[in-house]
C-alpha cells in the first residue's frame, strides 16, 4: 500500500524540522548581523524574527494532515482521524500565517497581544474540535 | 509540486478529491460515482498517489482510499474547483483518461 516505511518516514520528518530549525536560526543571524551594521533598529529585528518563526511552523503545520500515518484499524478510525488531521491542519496553519500579519503590519502592542492570540484559538479549535469529535464518537457507538 | 498540478487539473481526480473530503472510501465506493472502466479509475488513483494526494490502506479485505492533502494542496484544489479550472467542456465522465497501468489495473 504506502510506498514509504516508518523508518524512511521518521528520517524525512526529522530532516525536515532540521532545516525549518536552519532556516529560523539562519534568520535570526542573519537580522542580527543586520543590526550590528546598523541597517535596522531593536524593534525591526524582533519583528523579522517573528514573522520566520511564523512562516516556518506555518509551513509545518501546512504538512500536518500529512503526517497522519499509520494503517487505521477501521474505517471509522480512518474517516476520524482524516477530519481532525484536516481541521487541525488548517487552524495552526492559519493561526500562524496571522501570527506573521501581525508581526509584520499591527502596532507593537496589538502584535504581541493578538499573536499569542491567534495562535492561542487555532489551539483551542483543534483541541475542541479533537474533543469534541471524539466525544461524539464514543456518544454514537454506546447509543 | 508537478505531479500535484497534473493530478489536480483533471476534473474526474478533483471529483475523486472531493469524494474523499467526505470520508475515506473503497476503490469501488469511489468508481461507483464515475461512469468509467474500473481500470480507468485505477489509473486516476495511481496519478493521485504518485502525487501524494491520497494514500492506500489496506482496512479488512478492501482497499482504503484516503484523503493525505496538506493545508496548501487543499486550497489548491478549492481555487480548482472554485474558478472551474480545466473543466472547460469536459465532465468527469468524458475528461482525459490516464492510460491504465498494470500497477493500477490489478487493484
Amino acid at each position: 500500500m504506502s510506498d514509504n516505511s516508518p523508518l524512511q518516514r521518521a528520517k524525512k520528518e526529522i530532516l525536515f524540522g532540521l532545516k525549518l530549525a536552519a532556516v529560523m536560526i539562519g534568520g535570526a543571524l542573519l537580522l542580527t548581523l543586520a543590526r550590528k551594521q546598523g541597517w535596522l533598529d531593536a524593534e525591526q529585528v524582533m519583528r523579522g524574527n517573528n514573522v520566520i518563526i511564523g512562516l516556518a511552523l506555518a509551513a509545518f503545520c501546512n504538512l500536518m494532515p500529512k503526517r497522519m500515518t499509520g494503517t487505521p484499524r477501521t474505517m471509522h478510525h480512518a474517516t476520524l482521524a482524516q477530519s481532525i488531521g484536516r481541521v487541525g491542519g488548517w487552524a495552526m496553519t492559519l493561526a500562524f500565517l496571522v501570527w506573521c500579519a501581525l508581526w509584520a503590519f499591527a502596532p507593537l502592542e496589538l502584535a504581541r497581544i493578538g499573536a499569542i492570540a491567534a495562535v492561542g484559538a487555532g489551539v483551542a479549535v483543534m483541541i475542541g474540535y479533537t474533543v469534541w469529535k471524539c466525544a461524539a464518537d464514543g456518544v454514537s457507538r454506546s447509543g | 509540486m508537478n505531479s500535484v498540478f497534473k493530478a489536480l487539473a483533471d476534473p474526474t481526480r478533483r471529483k475523486v478529491l472531493e469524494l474523499l473530503r467526505q470520508r475515506p472510501m473503497t476503490a469501488g465506493e469511489l468508481s461507483d460515482h464515475f461512469p468509467v472502466s474500473r481500470p480507468t479509475m485505477s489509473a486516476h488513483f495511481a496519478v493521485l498517489r504518485e502525487a501524494d494526494l491520497i494514500e492506500a490502506n489496506k482496512i479488512g479485505t478492501s482497499i482504503t482510499y484516503q484523503l493525505k492533502l496538506s493545508v496548501l494542496e487543499d486550497a489548491l484544489l478549492g481555487f480548482t474547483q472554485l474558478f472551474g479550472i480545466g473543466a472547460a467542456g469536459r465532465t468527469p465522465a468524458n475528461a482525459a483518461t490516464p492510460k491504465p497501468t498494470r500497477e493500477g489495473a490489478d487493484e
